[in-house]
């Protein structure tokens, strides 16, 4: 069995006008494929149906690159939109040339593998009570409101990774298996682009990652690995909005606060922004931090020589890696999500309101349906965490983000149970939200004017420190 | 992080009368947790539901350590009896003691593991149309009816592994991962018997089988492997043969040569046990990989005496060499496998064929019991759609055709078998009849027709199987 490709344009010769592509690849460029991108670019087959978790950033080599040359008529993935930039993907579901549906990221995930597994439809509790499960079938088990999610099996699967044998038994380095095990499983053609291809019996039984069964050809990149490291804070951490004319808790310290509500022995999964700063709190903490890409067990975020390319987190940080780390795909870091078996999830938000909803994937009014960028977060809410929400009191108009009744697009009903602002820290206790703690010097009412919600006050309320 | 408890006996003094209990295993004793079996038989806890995948023999430290002892009142399993040997499972499912659910083997892995993914149901091929789907909500996705399956949560799961760190990672020995890993994904409280326990950081992150976020407790194992026992031989010795009018046909060797001949090179593979797993013999250095459903592709022959890793062992619990390219992997990617239609051919031995291409393999009974029986993987197996060849001998012990008009047994698949392999004859599926292809040497057209009760066509030119 060899399934050896000598060059990319052979591997992909007979990708044909109107197929489905899943592609994997999750943060850096250097984890898609990029190889098999560039041959698919040049054999220019179109009206493909690209699915990913994300499309990537303009000038790379990933779904963006096709999209950008209107190879693509439909995208699935998590995130549509780039926060920052207009990518093509989003521009051509603006102007109508492109459609988009908006899944999040762990059913991407299990809906390739729900293909690839031979299960035709599944329920889910992710997305439930939002615009993205309207339309869907809904289920109650136990009482509770499931939507029913169809596999999806794809024509073909563009792969990366470490190393292949030539039957196509895979190795990945570090946090890099994501989708592609999900994708290579739901494809009548996988493709894998590897750094090295050795011969069958060099990869040990218990080594390989994902068993050639489910892998077609191999191709040999001509795009090895460097170091791109972006820069790991968009925003300087330690700047402080003012609020009065007085500073409010500066990033860092809304993280910080956030780390002291995590209870010894947790695991912990943490989005992207202000929630990725929270790992720099937990030193000394018995705390494990669970990153959706497929990673356990990471520490502080790494910079210089420290930093291992193949070690980031879901924010595309490069991290550093504690004892009793495991890697993982991203099918696997879902269950950990969806299943309930994180203790909590920090993440960010554009609105909470009286009733613990949670808005945080988009600010567009009107909503254009496929356009966002919903991530994982509905899956992580979706497992029951202690769901901790970390933003700035008032966002960047003034406008106070903790309202009566969310306005933008919700990412969870009835889901939060800590707020932790620059101004506040608000604990839901079933009902109603009830203010724990003020940031130091700023009065109750100083808050309470700065907010559209009502809460209750605990009987003493404290600083925030 | 310190998942670590110092005995077997503490870590289950929690397992509550009625609790449910999902146990890893496969085949051979020592792949049981079988220290914390014997702790829960020791503390005596009631009304339990096991879920196993079989409930191993008797007097095995396995699940049916616990039904012997009555501990058990409730059965989901693949297998709820053992043929060839009387089991307390058996005996208290017939007194209505125990009530059993028989699951598909793929199916057990997959409810659990969508009880640990917070998917609560899902839509599955695997045994719709037959006995086991009774009762199952159905929906057709494109044109296929399915069968809605539950998840499953466990209270508890005992799991064995090789080795873990006191945060809980785990390590398997090889293809000994089986059902561990849904398992103990699903389990509320999942406990981990070990041979050897580490200090977090010991296990490098790509190494780690199961991440620790799914075990609560590890535990030593106290129940020393016994790597000393002999393969186990084949039920009837595989080069007799069987007259009909006077005349020896194939020996069941002979069909399992004849099978592997019908197999492509660069194939997948999937060999039942009995007869199918003759075929391993006349693969040779052919370009065929085999799937073994407890988590093994690209074994090679039966081995004998040193050469036995007692870890290493297909789904008949034969222990089988490795090959160059050989991976380990769970049961439930191993079903994605079976299930997916990655699989080119499965071969599988059977009861009865029919003239639809129904396959019935799994029960003789009549009446049939609910709960008893053995299906194991074959449902999953058949539902995948790859080449299902079926070997087996023409007519059974009583001389009964077996390739019937329909078929009068439990079903395990409707219209799904492409080849059919006797010591009589080569049969292949063609749109909706089989039309027959070959005999056996010494045999006419004439005299296997007599013997066969469904219809057949002839083929134009009917050669002899070789």
């Amino acid at each position: 069995m060899d399934k050896f490709f000598a060059t990319a344009a052979e591997a992909v010769a007979d990708i044909h006008d109107g197929a489905t592509i899943a592609m994997a690849g999750f943060g850096p460029q250097h984890c898609w494929a990029r190889t098999l991108t560039e041959a698919l670019h040049a054999r220019g087959s179109r009206e493909l149906t690209i699915v990913a978790t994300a499309m990537g950033g303009p000038g790379e080599l990933n779904p963006e690159h096709l999209i950008a040359n209107g190879q693509v008529k439909k995208v699935i993935g998590s995130f549509t939109q780039r926060t920052g930039v207009q990518i093509a993907a989003e521009r051509l579901i603006l102007e109508g040339k492109c459609v988009g549906e908006l899944v999040p990221q762990g059913i991407v995930a299990e809906r390739c593998r729900a293909g690839g597994a031979g299960i035709a439809a599944f329920y889910s509790p992710t997305s439930v009570g939002t615009d993205i499960a309207a339309g869907k079938d809904l289920r109650y088990f136990n009482g509770r409101p499931y939507v029913m999610e169809h596999a999806i099996r794809v024509d073909f699967a563009l792969l990366r990774a470490w190393r292949a044998d030539r039957a196509g038994n895979v190795q990945f380095k570090g946090s890099t298996h994501n989708f592609n095990l999900s994708f290579a499983k739901s494809a009548k053609v996988a493709i894998i682009e590897v750094d090295e291809v050795v011969e069958v019996g060099v990869i040990p039984p218990d080594a390989v990652q994902l068993p050639g069964i489910f892998i077609q050809r191999i191709v040999k990149t001509t795009h090895l690995v460097t170091l791109t490291a972006r820069p790991n804070n968009r925003r300087p951490s330690d700047s402080a909005r003012n609020y009065n004319g007085k500073p409010g808790l500066t990033r860092n310290g809304i993280a910080q606060r956030a780390a002291g509500l995590i209870r010894e022995g947790s695991y912990v999964n943490l989005g992207l922004g202000l929630p990725d700063a929270v790992c720099n709190y937990l030193e000394g903490r018995d705390v494990t931090l669970h990153s959706e890409n497929g990673l356990l067990g990471y520490g502080p975020m790494a910079t210089g020589t420290d930093i291992d390319v193949n070690v980031y987190s879901a924010g595309s940080q490069f991290v550093t890696l504690k004892p009793g780390a495991a890697y993982c795909d991203s099918v696997t870091s879902f269950e950990m999500a969806r299943g309930g078996h994180l203790d909590y999830v920090i993440i960010g938000a554009y609105e909470v309101d009286q009733e613990a909803n949670i808005a945080n994937w988009s600010t567009a009014s009107p909503l254009i349906p496929g356009v966002g960028g919903i991530g994982g977060a509905m899956d992580l809410i979706a497992g029951e965490p202690e769901l901790v929400v970390v933003m700035e009191h008032c966002d960047s108009k003034g406008r106070p983000k903790l309202r009566k009744k969310c306005t933008l697009p919700l990412t969870a009903p009835r889901a939060v149970k800590w707020v932790v602002t620059d101004l506040a820290l608000f604990r839901w206790d079933g009902r109603k939200f009830v203010m724990e703690e003020t940031a130091p010097g700023f009065t109750v009412d100083e808050v309470r004017a700065l907010t559209e919600m009502p809460f209750e006050l605990a009987p003493s309320v404290g600083i925030m420190a | 992080m310190n998942k670590v408890i110092a005995s077997a006996a503490e870590a289950v003094a929690d397992v509550a009368d009625g609790a449910m209990i999902a146990f890893g295993g496969f085949g051979h004793e020592y792949t049981w947790a079988t220290s914390l079996i014997q702790a829960t038989r020791a503390r005596g806890t009631r009304n339990l539901t096991a879920v196993a995948t079989a409930m191993g023999g008797p007097g095995e430290l396995s699940p049916m350590h616990l039904i012997e002892n009555h501990q058990v009142k409730h059965i989901i399993a693949s297998f709820s009896l053992r043929v060839g040997a009387k089991t307390a499972s058996e005996e208290q499912i017939r007194a209505g003691t125990v009530t059993a659910e028989l699951t598909g083997q793929g199916i057990v892995a997959e409810r659990c593991r969508a009880g640990a993914a917070g998917i609560p149901a899902f839509w599955s091929p695997t045994g719709a149309g037959t006995d086991i789907a009774e009762g199952k909500d159905v929906r057709y996705f494109e044109g296929k009816p399915h069968v809605l399956e539950h998840a499953i949560r466990p209270d508890f799961a005992f799991v064995r592994a090789w080795r873990a760190d006191r945060a809980g990672n785990l390590q398997f020995r090889g293809n000994t991962r089986n059902f561990n890993v849904s398992f103990a994904k699903a389990g509320r409280i999942t406990i981990a018997e070990v041979d050897e326990i580490l200090e977090t950081g010991e296990l490098p992150p790509e190494s780690i089988d199961l991440p620790g976020i799914f075990v609560k407790r590890v535990v030593k194992s106290t129940y020393p492997m016994d790597a000393a026992r002999p393969n186990r031989s084949t039920r009837r010795p595989a080069d007799s043969a069987r007259s009909y009018n006077g005349k020896e046909a194939l020996s069941r060797l002979g069909i399992a040569k004849r099978a592997a001949a019908l197999i492509k090179a660069g194939s997948y593979v999937n060999l039942g046990s009995g007869v199918p797993e003759l075929v391993s013999n006349f693969l040779g250095d052919r370009d065929v990989l085999l799937h073994a459903e407890n988590g093994m592709l690209g074994y090679g022959g039966i081995v004998s005496g040193e050469d036995i890793d007692p870890y290493v062992y297909n789904a008949g619990s034969a222990y089988v060499s490795t090959e160059p390219g050989a991976a380990f992997f769970d049961s439930v990617t191993s079903f994605e496998m079976a299930r997916g239609g990655h699989l080119d051919a499965v071969i599988i031995g059977a009861y009865e064929v029919d003239e639809t291409a129904s396959v019935a393999n799994w029960s003789t009974a009549n009446p049939l019991i609910r709960g008893l029986g053995g299906i194991g993987g074959a449902m999953d197996l058949v539902a995948g759609g790859s080449e299902l060849i079926v070997v087996m001998e023409h007519q059974d012990s009583k001389g009964r055709a077996k390739l019937r008009r329909k078929c009068t047994l439990p079903l395990t698949g409707r219209d799904c078998v492409s080849w059919v392999v006797t010591d009589l004859a080569l049969l292949r599926r063609e749109g909706n009849k089989f039309v027959l292809e070959e005999t056996a040497p010494g045999f006419s057209v004439e005299e296997v027709l007599a013997l066969t009760e469904m219809k057949v066509e002839v083929a134009a030119s009917v050669k002899s199987m070789a």
